[in-house]
């Protein structure tokens, strides 16, 4: 009984300790991430991007689209791709061996007809089937390949990008027109930037024409609102205020700009892991420090891509689950880094920061609604203390909700009807 | 995008923040006295409450701002929509004659109409607008020269000056390129490259040298300007390699034919980056390095690829049996890049020799990479 009273001490001490400090974190990155996304609506200059295209001042880029079973969206999807304000690019979609009409759709849509190519395999993938080339549009291929999944298929996308700047898309996302410019223009004012991560907002809701989205509304179900703001709290507190420390791990799968220099140089995008978007940057991260190179991974709050988010708890979950177990797999695989003060705040804040309340952060809960009840019928809660510490932990939690839609309404005001931000601000966060 | 009041914004998160800091590190003070017995429940209890009052006050602040600021702004911005067409509407009528100048002084919104006419119209009409400009009389001064002025504001001035682009201004811009602000330098170099006129475009170049600009923002500020040759001139002789590698990318997309002599003298130089970029200048001027075979066969030996790329790329401009020959060689390069380059200067120095490679080379790399480019050839015509 001693023993078990001891544990349960230690765990009250923990929990404790956990809130204080995960609450701090995410407070002080709230503050970084105002200052940057302040810092960077401040600096960016309409005028100057208008230049840029007007005088050529420009990296071309090369699109990768991998795509599965997507016949119902992949047409719009590469339209919408075609159709972005850019001067030079190619859109490669690369079919990883697809078992629905999703080749066929595209052979039909862009007039397709088969080209041996001949590229260099830099990077080993699954056999590629066919490579096609649009009648209708120079810049578009179209690789059919044999299933070995994203990374492979975005691996053999690379394989064939001719372009110095590679983005690496999902299928089921919308590129803001002036995406690719706002984030390119970063790679040609600084030499050291290896990779620049976008905004990715919630596609639900919005009047979709033609590709492009023209006006954000708010999506119907209860679900598709909260990852709103989920998307908020993630992108204007968590990845701006890890760029502003100049630790940032995860440049998201569904848009995600690249020198393809460095990712050839790193060999390309591991196939062992289904997080092999963070695991990419991670190991960015690492070959630069280990090699002593001056680089930057930077988060711009600016270039959107819209994506479609689950509507329902399954695809959820199994969306979360497929998260979660990428984090620990590149947590696992990156072990070396972690406190290690060779890899400086990666090493000590940013990674330890992942493991403890990002990995463990469902488990730390999980066990929490175990024991609540084991504290209960042990006698040792206090049900009025209990009562006001949840309160407190929910109250942290709505604030931090709405200090991330503020920053999202005041400074890229996106949502333009007043209700629906009524609506996000109050009801939803 | 970047809204006014977002000061206050800033202050009240910044408010919060801390405010939830001291929250949460007096209730860690308290808990762990209690969980060690060192404090008692009471205590405990108040700092729980004092925190969930700090919370809830917080809460009462954003959700109070947040939507009066909405409400006031979204007002104001269609108001001033409103102001900023009407000044629009007045200053077309008054430059085509159908009614008169407004007379000054001009309210914000009028200069910014005026901005927005000038970044649109060009020849007669834009040289009044300059003149209109000038009779505004801004305080772009003030805010440059001011030691109180914040980032933002001086941001602000150096877009306008960049838009209003009054030569006269430029004396205004240049100590901006010493500025230790990273971020105002490349402002002010941007709106350098949209003023200077005459002789100020040599001021500016001479200001850009010391300005310590990386390479790509140098050769961005390059292609912005109308007259980028003396620039470009002065970087090749007096620059250090990032405003030399800037210069021969500038003269290449530019074309820059004049100064096709000076990227030649870099086909030798030992910074690998530099001889590339000499050797993509020539090539995109067109300019045939002759006399200059021996450097290039020096390149295509070299270990690197990009210099083996670029200079099979250039030898095609030689446009003799030696490139011919030279070409049929590079075909067999272990680089898939350089057979690349190879097979498409062929293509365009000798398309039956190319077709001949397709049929006959003895490399089957080489081979399959020559009916490449004549495939690729076939489709774009």
């Amino acid at each position: 009984m001693e023993i078990l009273g001891w544990l349960l001490f230690a765990y009250q001490v923990f929990v404790l300790f956990y809130f204080a400090l995960l609450n701090f974190l995410y407070a002080l990155s709230a503050l970084f991430g105002l200052g940057m996304v302040a810092r960077y609506a401040r600096e960016l200059s309409e005028l100057s991007l208008k230049d840029l295209l007007e005088r050529d001042a420009y990296l071309p880029v090369s699109i990768l689209v991998p795509t599965y079973n997507e016949e119902k969206s992949i047409v719009a999807s590469v339209n919408s791709f075609l159709s972005l304000h850019y001067p030079e690019f190619e859109v490669i979609v690369v079919a990883d061996g697809p078992r629905d009409r999703t080749l066929e759709m595209l052979k039909e849509a862009f007039r397709l007809v088969e080209e041996a190519k001949v590229f260099r395999k830099a990077i080993p993938t699954r056999p590629i089937r066919a490579i096609y080339r649009s009648l209708v549009y120079p810049n578009l291929l179209v690789v059919d390949k044999e299933n070995g999944g994203k990374a492979d298929a975005l691996n053999a996308g690379l394989n064939l990008a001719r372009y110095p700047l590679f983005c690496a898309v999902d299928a089921d996302s919308l590129l803001d027109a002036q995406a690719l410019l706002r984030a390119s223009r970063l790679f040609l004012e600084d030499d050291r930037v290896l990779a620049v991560g976008g905004t990715i907002r919630p596609l639900n809701g919005a009047v979709i024409q033609e590709g492009v989205v023209e006006a954000l509304r708010l999506p119907k179900s209860f679900l598709e609102r909260v990852q709103i703001l989920d998307y908020a709290r993630a992108f204007f507190m968590g990845r701006a205020g890890w760029s502003a420390m100049d630790a940032l791990l995860i440049i998201s799968g569904a848009f995600g700009l690249f020198r393809r220099e460095a990712a050839l140089r790193a060999g390309g995008y591991r196939t062992d892991t289904v997080g092999e978007d963070m695991e990419l940057v991670v190991r960015f991260h690492r070959q630069a420090r280990e090699e002593g190179r001056d680089y930057r991974i930077i988060y711009t709050p600016d270039p959107i891509c819209y994506t479609e988010v689950p509507s329902d708890w399954t695809t959820l979950r199994r969306q979360r689950n497929r998260w979660h177990r990428g984090l620990w797999e590149v947590l696992w695989n990156h072990r070396a880094m972690l406190f290690n003060p060779r890899y400086g705040r990666l090493g000590l804040v940013a990674m330890p920061y992942f493991l403890f309340f990002e990995a463990l952060g469902p488990v730390v809960e999980m066990m929490g609604y175990f024991l609540l009840p084991v504290f209960y019928f042990l006698g040792f809660i206090h049900i009025e203390f209990a009562i006001l510490f949840f309160l407190l932990a929910l109250g942290y939690g709505v604030l931090l909700s709405q200090l991330a839609v503020g920053l999202e309404t005041l400074l890229l005001q996106r949502y333009p009807r007043v209700w629906d931000r009524i609506l996000l601000f109050f009801w939803l966060s | 995008m970047w809204r006014r009041g977002e000061r206050l914004y800033a202050l009240l998160v910044f408010l919060v923040v801390a405010l939830e800091a001291l929250a949460l590190g007096k209730l860690v003070l308290v808990f762990s006295g209690r969980l060690f017995h060192l404090l008692g429940y009471p205590q405990a209890q108040q700092a729980l409450l004092e925190a969930l009052f700090l919370t809830g006050v917080a809460l009462i602040l954003l959700s109070a701002y947040i939507p009066l600021y909405h409400a006031y702004t979204k007002t104001k911005e269609l108001w001033d929509r409103k102001v900023f067409e009407e000044w629009v509407s007045r200053f077309s009528l008054a430059l085509f004659g159908e009614a008169a100048l407004p007379p000054p002084p001009w309210p914000r919104l009028a200069l910014e109409a005026l901005l927005h006419l000038r970044e649109t119209l060009e020849g007669d009409c834009g040289e009044r607008i300059e003149a209109w400009i000038r009779q505004a009389n801004p305080r772009w001064n003030r805010v440059l020269k001011g030691r109180l002025a914040s980032r933002p504001a001086r941001l602000d001035a150096l877009e306008a000056l960049a838009q209003a682009r009054l030569p006269e201004t430029l004396g205004l811009i240049l100590p901006y390129l010493r500025h230790p602000d990273p971020v105002l330098r490349l402002a002010a170099a941007r709106a350098g490259a949209r003023v200077a006129q005459g002789e100020g475009i040599l001021q500016l170049g001479r200001a850009l040298l010391q300005a310590g600009l990386p390479r790509g923002a140098l050769l961005e500020i390059l292609l912005l300007q109308n007259q980028a040759t003396p620039v470009v001139d002065l970087f090749l002789r007096e620059g250090q390699v990032e405003e030399r590698w800037a210069a021969l990318e500038a003269l290449g997309r530019l074309k820059i034919h004049t100064l096709a002599v000076m990227a030649t003298s870099f086909l030798e130089d030992p910074d690998p980056e530099l001889k590339a970029a000499a050797m993509r200048a020539l090539w995109r001027l067109g300019y045939a390095p002759e006399g200059y075979e021996d450097v290039l066969l020096v390149s295509l030996k070299d270990a690197r690829e990009f210099l083996r790329a670029h200079a099979t790329r250039l030898l095609a401009l030689l446009k003799n049996d030696f490139a011919r020959r030279i070409l049929w060689e590079m075909l067999s390069d272990p680089s898939f890049y350089v057979r690349r380059a190879a097979a498409e200067a062929l293509g365009t120095l000798d398309p039956e020799t190319l077709r001949e490679a397709a049929q006959v080379y003895p490399d089957p790399y080489g081979r399959a990479m020559a009916a490449q480019v004549l495939q690729e050839a076939s489709w774009k015509s």
